[in-house]
C-alpha cells in the first residue's frame, strides 16, 4: 500500500513545465504510479480563496472516493472564526481528512526571491484556536512551517497531530531536515513528511535511527515535483522494508484510521 | 552512465556515510554509475583551492577509468587564478569548476585575461548555482552565469544544479548559447527532463547526481522514467558527457 500523504489540486504557477492538477490528472497520477491513494489540498485554498478550494477539494473526493482524499486549508488565522469554521464543516459535513496549513514564517534568515507575506503564519494565537479544532476533530495538521514554528504550535497544542510538512527542507525553514529531527525528537505528537527539493543522501535513514520509522510519512508533492524521484528516497534509503512500508503508507494509514 | 556532477572530500554540515574515495567507487558500483566527474569540496571550503584539487588528482590516479576530474579555480584574484588554470591543465584536469559565492567574487568582476586563459585551456567549464538542492545553501544569480556565458563563447559551459526557480532564466542562456548545457542534478520539477529534451534538446542536458552528497537513485530515476526516446535517454546518460569531457 502506498499513500501519497501530501500532493496538490491546482495549478502552482504560470510556468509551463508545472502541470495543472485536476482530479482526472491526480487520478492518472495514482495509476502511473500504481499508488493507492492521496491526500491533496487546493492551491487556490492555500493562496487565495480557502472556501473555493476546499469545495473543489470535496468535488475530486467525490469523483474518486476513497483514492483522493482531502485536506481543508484556510489562508490565514485572520479568518478566525469563519476559519474554524470551515475546518469543522470540512471535516464533519465533508469527510476532509486534515488541515493544511502553509505558514510563512516571521523572520527570514535570507531575503526570499518573493515579496514576503506574514499573514499564513501557524505560530501565532488564533492559528493555535484552529489547530485546537483539528485536534477536537481527530484530524492532523499538515504543516509548510519551519521546524521552530511547528515545535511552538505542537507544545502549545499538544493534543494535535503536526504533519511537519517537507521535513523541514524548505526555502523558510532553510532546508534543515536535521533541525526538523532534532525538533521531532523533542516533541513526540510532530510527524514528519518527506517530500521536497532536497535529496540529502541519508536523510531518511538519519529521521529513522532517531525517531523511527513510524514518525515518517511519505508525500510526493505533486503537481510540483517529480514523483519517481520522491519515492526512490524512501524505496533506496538503506532502512528495513517494514520501515519502508510504514513511512510509504501505513503510518499515514492509521494517523487518519483509514483502517477503521 | 556518468555522473556529470560529483564530489569527493569532507562534508562540513552534517555527517555522510561515504567519506572516502574508494566508498565512493562502491557506492557507483552499486547504482552502475560508471563515472563521476569529481571535484572536492576542500576547495570550496578553505582558503587554498589548489589543496582539494591536489586530492582529485590523486583520486583520478588512483581511479583513472571512474574518476573525472575537475580543478576549483578561484577567479577572483588574476595571477593566482592564471596559474591555477596552468597547474589544472599540468594535472590532466577535465574541466574548472567555479564557485564565486564561496571564493568572495562575482564572475562580472573576473578579468578579461583570466578569460582568455579559460578559453585557451579548452577545458569545459562548470558552474553550479548551488553546491546541492539543499535550501540553507546560497544560490548563484542567473545574472552571474549569463555574464559568464558571453565572456566564455568559445568553450562549453556546463550549468549545474539548478531547480525548478532556476529552469526558466537558465533555459532562456541555452537558448541564447549554443556553447552552454544544463545538468539535473537538483531538478525535481514533474517531468523536468522530458520539458529539457523538448525545448533545448537532450544534447544539451547531462545527468547529474551529485554522489556522494545526493540519493543516487532520485537523480538516475528522473531520467530512467522520462518520456524521451532511447537515443535521448543515452545522450543525456552519457553520450553528452563523454563528449563534453573528452572521455
Amino acid at each position: 500500500m502506498i499513500i501519497d500523504a501530501h500532493a496538490h489540486l491546482g495549478a502552482w504557477s504560470k510556468e509551463e513545465f508545472f502541470p495543472v492538477a485536476t482530479a482526472d490528472w491526480l487520478a492518472s497520477y495514482l495509476d502511473l504510479m500504481g499508488f493507492d491513494k492521496l491526500i491533496a489540498s487546493s492551491l487556490l485554498a492555500i493562496f487565495y480563496d480557502f472556501h473555493e478550494g476546499n469545495l473543489a477539494v470535496v468535488e475530486a473526493t467525490r469523483r474518486y472516493k476513497g483514492r483522493i482524499l482531502g485536506y481543508v486549508t484556510v489562508t490565514t488565522s485572520r479568518f478566525l472564526d469563519e476559519a474554524i469554521k470551515e475546518v469543522e464543516e470540512m471535516v464533519t459535513k465533508y469527510g476532509m481528512v486534515g488541515v493544511k496549513i502553509y505558514s510563512t514564517p516571521l523572520y527570514h534568515p535570507v531575503p526570499m526571491p518573493w515579496p514576503e507575506v506574514y499573514y499564513l503564519h501557524i505560530d501565532e494565537p488564533w492559528m493555535y484556536r484552529i489547530v485546537e479544532k483539528a485536534a477536537e476533530l481527530e484530524v492532523p495538521v499538515l504543516a509548510h512551517a519551519t521546524p521552530e514554528d511547528c515545535l511552538n504550535v505542537a507544545k502549545a497544542v499538544p493534543d494535535a497531530t503536526i504533519i511537519m510538512a517537507h521535513m523541514g527542507n524548505t526555502q523558510i525553514a532553510r532546508g534543515d531536515w536535521n533541525k526538523a529531527i532534532m525538533v521531532a525528537e523533542s516533541c513526540k505528537n510532530i510527524i514528519l513528511d518527506t517530500c521536497s527539493s532536497t535529496v540529502d543522501m541519508g536523510f531518511v535513514e538519519r529521521a529513522v535511527e532517531r525517531l523511527g520509522a513510524e514518525r515518517i510519512v511519505f508525500g510526493s508533492d505533486v503537481p510540483l515535483f517529480d514523483p519517481w524521484c520522491q519515492l526512490e528516497k524512501v524505496k533506496s534509503a538503506e532502512i528495513d522494508e517494514e520501515d519502508k512500508r510504514l513511512i510509504l503508507g501505513e503510518n499515514i494509514a492509521r494517523i487518519l484510521r483509514l483502517e477503521e | 552512465m556518468i555522473d556529470a556532477y560529483a564530489y569527493i572530500g569532507f562534508w562540513p554540515y552534517w555527517p555522510i556515510k561515504v567519506r572516502k574515495t574508494a566508498d565512493l567507487i562502491k557506492l557507483m558500483d552499486k547504482w552502475s554509475i560508471d563515472k563521476a566527474v569529481v571535484s572536492s569540496t576542500r576547495s570550496i571550503f578553505t582558503p587554498n583551492v589548489e589543496d582539494g584539487n591536489q586530492e582529485v588528482y590523486e583520486a583520478v590516479k588512483e581511479f583513472p577509468d571512474r574518476l573525472i576530474g575537475c580543478a576549483v579555480v578561484d577567479l577572483g584574484n588574476e595571477e593566482s587564478a592564471l596559474k591555477q588554470i596552468d597547474r589544472a591543465l599540468e594535472s590532466g584536469m577535465r574541466g574548472i569548476r567555479l564557485y564565486p559565492l564561496y571564493h568572495g567574487y562575482s564572475l562580472r568582476k573576473v578579468s578579461p585575461r583570466v578569460f582568455n586563459k579559460l578559453i585557451e585551456s579548452s577545458l569545459p567549464v562548470i558552474v553550479p548555482y548551488r553546491i546541492i538542492m539543499n535550501w540553507g545553501l546560497p544560490r548563484l544569480q542567473p545574472e552571474e552565469i549569463e555574464f559568464l556565458l558571453k565572456s566564455l563563447s568559445d568553450i562549453d559551459v556546463v550549468i549545474c544544479a539548478g531547480n525548478y526557480g532556476e529552469l526558466a532564466p537558465t533555459l532562456e542562456l541555452l537558448r541564447k548559447n549554443d556553447n552552454a548545457y544544463f545538468e539535473t542534478s537538483c531538478l525535481q520539477v514533474w517531468g523536468g527532463v522530458e520539458y529539457l529534451a523538448k525545448t533545448v534538446g537532450a544534447d544539451r542536458t547531462l545527468l547529474g547526481i551529485g554522489v556522494p552528497l545526493q540519493y543516487p537513485a532520485c537523480g538516475i530515476t528522473k531520467v530512467q522514467h522520462a518520456d524521451i526516446s532511447d537515443k535521448e535517454r543515452e545522450l543525456i546518460l552519457s553520450d553528452n558527457a563523454k563528449r563534453i569531457f573528452k572521455v
